[in-house]
């Protein structure tokens, strides 16, 4: 009976250490950073890792201004999404991307992206515009040193 | 099991779509909105669920169907523990890694504590760290977006790729992930149990058995334990209806428990 619960406390805690493992996991290459698309707002700097070879900063944008045609680009950086879908349906009539180029973003929407730079070294801007008339909408100032990875 | 995953993965995304979205992630995402959050715990779970709706609905229809009926969910719908076990059978038994030593229900239990609660508790967030349901997605469109192949060769995308690899493809039933790791299958066992007066479970018939163990050896989820006669242990059992299927008495069924 005891050795029972002994085992079932033992295999808790096992499951505990792999979560903890899991959850302090990080590597060099890869990265999340979540900023909010909003006109007129200074943005907060995103701090990314040191790591000299090629980075990807997977990157959640949520959309909290009115323009709904919007261009993220940034100098030295390919810019990819996961969208939009390999096969589109009927009714599926929201958003159109192209590159770093989004049409159709509603308000409140996320964008996932993929940021990566190869060997790029100093720091960097993120300028996200408005593609109606070409405006800047915002700029979100890259910078190296301790990472601000909080998971969205 | 083949039409979850035409429904839910690429290429077609049937269902995401329905949502505006391309997979199991943003909208769809069915893991994040029960996370506690640093910034408020009632706060980050309206946010949660307002972010990622469909997820959230569906996870509440899937425990819904689940106290009723059984984990139908996982064992004949979910297109990522489908995929994990289909892509399992096509590998030789020999090369498979035997997980059942683990006490399951216990060792899910801890590590759903560190999913729930490690970023609330400063542990850290384990969220899409290793999701079987942003790899395997990932990997059926892969061929067709090149923003899945950027994210399948970083060292998270790899270590990810590992991780459902010894979990799933390599495992034997290929549901080790899904027995171990997985946060709805955490929930959906839970709802099982609760439901066990009420709903149809896999059951044994006891004059029946004749404790051959024939049904333990196939249990995908290492479910049923044989000492004179077969017992299920309804936290960790989906009923895929194999042991059904090989049982030579007949003796194990799909119904209510107490009738």
């Amino acid at each position: 009976m005891h050795a029972g619960y002994l085992k079932t406390a033992l295999f808790v805690l096992a499951g505990i250490f792999t979560g903890v493992m899991f959850a302090g996991f990080k590597v060099q290459d890869y990265q999340h950073a979540s900023i909010v698309i909003s006109k007129g707002e200074a943005a907060k700097p995103l701090y990314v890792s040191d790591y000299s070879g090629r980075q990807v900063i997977a990157l959640s944008a949520k959309n909290l201004q009115g323009a709904k045609d919007i261009e993220i680009k940034m100098d030295g950086t390919v810019i990819q999404s996961w969208y939009p879908p390999v096969v589109k349906m009927p009714y599926n009539k929201r958003m159109d991307v192209e590159g770093g180029r989004f049409r159709g973003v509603d308000f409140g929407k996320r964008l996932p992206l993929y940021l990566i730079a190869d060997n790029r070294k100093g720091c960097g801007e993120i300028e996200i515009v408005d593609l109606s008339d070409g405006s800047l909408i915002q700029r979100v100032h890259v910078m190296r040193g301790d990472s601000n990875d909080r998971h969205h | 099991m083949l039409l979850g995953i035409a429904l839910f993965l690429s290429p077609l995304s049937v269902i995401p779509q329905a949502a505006g979205e391309v997979n199991m992630c943003g909208a769809v995402c069915p893991r994040m909105f029960f996370i506690l959050s640093p910034k408020g715990i009632a706060s980050g779970f309206v946010d949660g669920v307002r972010a990622a709706w469909f997820g959230s609905a569906l996870v509440g229809l899937i425990l819904i169907v689940t106290l009723f009926f059984g984990r139908l969910w996982c064992s004949h719908v979910c297109p990522i523990g489908g995929a994990s076990e289909l892509l399992s059978r096509g590998i030789p038994e020999r090369l498979k890694i035997n997980f059942s030593i683990i006490n399951a229900p216990a060792f899910r239990y801890g590590y759903f504590i560190v999913f729930v609660a490690g970023a609330f508790l400063g542990i850290g967030s384990i969220a899409c760290k290793f999701c079987n349901f942003r790899v395997i997605p990932f990997l059926a469109g892969a061929p067709f977006v090149p923003a899945y192949r950027t994210y399948l060769t970083t060292s998270m995308g790899i270590a990810g790729l590992v991780t459902i690899g010894l979990s799933g493809f390599l495992a034997k039933g290929g549901r080790a992930y899904c027995n171990l790791l997985c946060p709805i299958g955490v929930l959906d066992s839970l709802s099982n149990r609760l439901g066990l007066t009420f709903g149809k479970r896999m059951k044994v018939d006891k004059d029946k058995c004749i404790g051959c163990g024939e049904c333990k050896k196939i249990c995908p989820t290492w479910s049923i334990s044989v000492s004179e006669k077969a017992e299920i242990d309804q936290l960790s059992c989906m009923p895929c209806r194999i042991c059904e299927s090989k049982c030579p008495k007949e003796a194990i069924s799909y119904g209510k428990i107490k009738e």
